[in-house]
């Protein structure tokens, strides 16, 4: 791999290929999607606020208030560490409970209670935190309430909302969008336009083209992906670890998207073949939509799948790199069996393109 | 050897059944202007694949300045330049960027507007390429074949679509850069031109190569030379007449028509490369 090359023919690309259509859709696509998303339901991402608790002493009231099913509640080390989290909008708001607070409030010594809330956070999860809290308190002072408010659930419990449905859909279309499309009309068009045979009759190989290509866009993939989660604050308490998710989400769907380009003859045939195969790259996307009639575990032959569920996982559940190791495990492996395809069927291909 | 800049040694190259390239050897000196030239389909662009690096022979082996093509592709390709009969450059880019881009894939300063005004596209530099006409195109593609310097030049139908000016600078620049030692593999159809520029011509016929000589000695071999003449009849008609120079009796012969017939006309007309061509293959160039 000689780097210069893979660098000018990059600059080549960025410089006079981000005016392609298909670039500006890549980026485009996802987001505009995302952003209807956010209109219809004020985010994509996690229908619960999401609260940070600092707990200074062993305190009752913070483990209450982490034991939380109306809220994604965070445990914090530190109030520093707390507020740097509210401050990037990884937690909705935060609350820093001191030292003995329980027995203060039992002994009500406690007047006052500050609740540090994200500038940009939605006021309905201010609204929701505001008065969770108020209400854990009044619990944790082991006092009478001078009314009793019962809730009572209407409709299937169990049901999943729109937005959580259509979520996995974002999130694979942010990552698959960039990353298998771009890389594949790029290829096709320099074969059409026949500057592939151009390039390789210099010092520049094809797998140097290959890489370059593919490196357009894994990086587009991971632009998208980011500004959707930027967009709707789904970074939740990793996002190195869903940066990490999205390299190599991006990295697989690009090998991908260069073996379809460097696989296909023309551009017209290159839509036909995506629009044939869309619906198996989407597919743990359209799985999840109905949870209820089509069985998950269907999802899991769909390599695409060990792409969005991690991202979901880290982003919704927060879930950290153990939980999420097995899927990333067979990213890496199906992202490696395809780039080791690749370089050794480089020369078989520039034979094709040549012949 | 050594003074050869390219060496084939028994090449050959199929496509599925097909052979395309069979059993070719040639060599090519240092400086010197090789017009291949071949019907479509003969096997002369698959003979440049592998002599560029492009594809591996499936049998033979062809040697670039001393350099396996199919082991040291990237070394050999360092040192070659080629300029395709179709058009395949950046047509979203200038001309100016063109030369840039592939001067820096091969890591050489080069200077786009010297390169320009050797294919007379000086004032179009930087214009975008998808405004160019076919021949400035194809102007533009010899430019950049030359934006390496390279030592081996690989010249697929260079004057293809050109203007008659334009084709004579492209055959003076083809002279121009052999004299300073650059090989130059020109494919052609053109009789005319690999005949004025030619050191040697190979002519290729499904897949073999069947003549490789000067231009001079293959129409010494194989051509024939003629005295045509218009003789004007009685009944005032023009007829046409021709006398093989080379045959004996040819001086009387051409003695009795003149004493005896009215002559409106005469020349002597030498074999064209075509017609040897027809000679020993049985077919055209074209098609």
């Amino acid at each position: 791999m000689n780097l210069r090359h893979i660098w000018v023919l990059f600059t080549k690309d960025v410089a006079h290929g981000t005016r392609n259509v298909i670039f500006i859709l890549a980026i485009v696509m996802p987001v505009a999607f995302s952003l209807v998303m956010t209109v219809l339901f004020g985010t994509v991402f996690s229908a619960k606020p999401k609260l940070g608790v600092a707990d200074v002493g062993s305190s009752e009231f913070a483990a209450q208030l982490l034991a939380s099913d109306f809220m994604e509640v965070t445990d914090f080390e530190s109030q520093d560490e707390l507020l740097s989290a509210i401050e990037t909008g990884a937690v909705a708001a935060g609350v820093t409970i001191p030292d003995g607070f329980d027995d203060d409030l039992v002994a009500g010594n406690v007047t006052d209670l500050t609740i540090y809330m994200w500038g940009q956070s939605l006021i309905s999860d201010r609204t929701i935190i505001g008065s969770a809290i108020a209400e854990d308190v009044l619990d944790a002072s082991e006092r009478d309430t001078p009314i009793a408010v019962n809730t009572e659930l209407v409709g299937d419990r169990e049901a999943l909302s729109w937005q959580q449905r259509l979520l996995p859909l974002v999130v694979l279309m942010s990552v698959i969008i960039g990353a298998v499309m771009v890389p594949s009309t790029s290829l096709v068009e320099e074969k059409e336009a026949r500057t592939l045979t151009a390039l390789t009759t210099t010092p520049m190989t094809m797998g140097e083209v290959f890489f370059t290509k593919g490196m357009m866009g894994v990086l587009l993939s991971i632009f998208s992906g980011v500004m959707i989660l930027s967009l709707n604050g789904g970074w939740g308490p990793n996002p190195l670890l869903l940066i990490l998710v999205l390299i190599l989400g991006g990295a697989f769907a690009s090998a991908f998207g260069v073996l379809l380009g460097a696989r296909t003859k023309d551009v017209q045939t290159l839509f036909a073949v995506i629009k044939g195969i869309g619906i198996l790259l989407y597919a743990p996307g359209f799985i999840a939509l109905f949870p209820d009639t089509i069985p998950q575990w269907i999802a899991y032959i769909f390599p695409t799948y060990y792409i969005m569920q991690p991202v979901i996982d880290i982003s919704q559940f927060g879930a950290g790199l153990v939980d999420v190791l097995p899927h990333v495990a067979i990213l890496i492996i199906l992202t490696l069996a395809l780039m080791a395809y690749l370089a050794t069927n480089a020369k078989r291909l520039q034979v094709r393109v040549a012949a | 050897m050594a003074n050869h800049s390219i060496v084939a040694q028994d090449l050959v190259y199929s496509y599925g059944d097909l052979k395309a390239v069979d059993h070719i050897s040639f060599e090519v000196g240092e400086g010197e202007v090789l017009g291949y030239l071949g019907p479509n389909g003969a096997g002369k662009s698959t003979t440049v694949k592998m002599l560029t690096g492009q594809i591996r022979p499936k049998e033979g082996r062809a040697t670039l300045l001393g350099m396996d093509v199919a082991k040291e592709t990237n070394k050999v390709q360092e040192h070659i330049g080629v300029a395709f009969e179709t058009t395949n450059l950046y047509e979203q880019m200038t001309a100016i960027e063109n030369l840039n881009l592939f001067a820096r894939l091969f890591g050489v300063k080069a200077d786009p507007m010297e390169l320009l005004e050797k294919v007379n596209l000086e004032t179009r530099g930087k214009e975008r390429v998808s405004n160019f006409s076919k021949g400035m195109k194809q102007r533009l593609m010899i430019a950049r074949a030359m934006v390496n310097n390279p030592r081996i030049l690989f010249l697929d139908e260079p004057t293809e679509g050109l203007d008659p000016v334009s084709s004579e600078s492209i055959r003076d620049l083809i002279l121009e850069t052999s004299s300073r030692g650059t090989t130059v593999f020109l494919t052609t159809h053109d009789m005319y031109e690999a005949d004025k520029i030619s050191d040697r011509v190979a002519f290729v016929n499904q897949g073999k190569i069947v003549a490789l000589d000067t231009p001079a000695r293959l129409k010494r071999q194989y051509g024939q030379r003629v005295i045509k003449m218009e003789i004007e009849k009685e009944d005032g008609e023009i007829d046409i007449r021709e006398v093989p120079l080379d045959e004996n009796g040819a001086a009387d012969t051409i003695k009795q028509i003149m004493e005896t017939e009215n002559i409106v006309t005469m020349h002597t007309e030498e074999a064209t490369l075509e017609d040897i061509f027809i000679e020993i293959t049985g077919r055209g160039l074209v098609g």
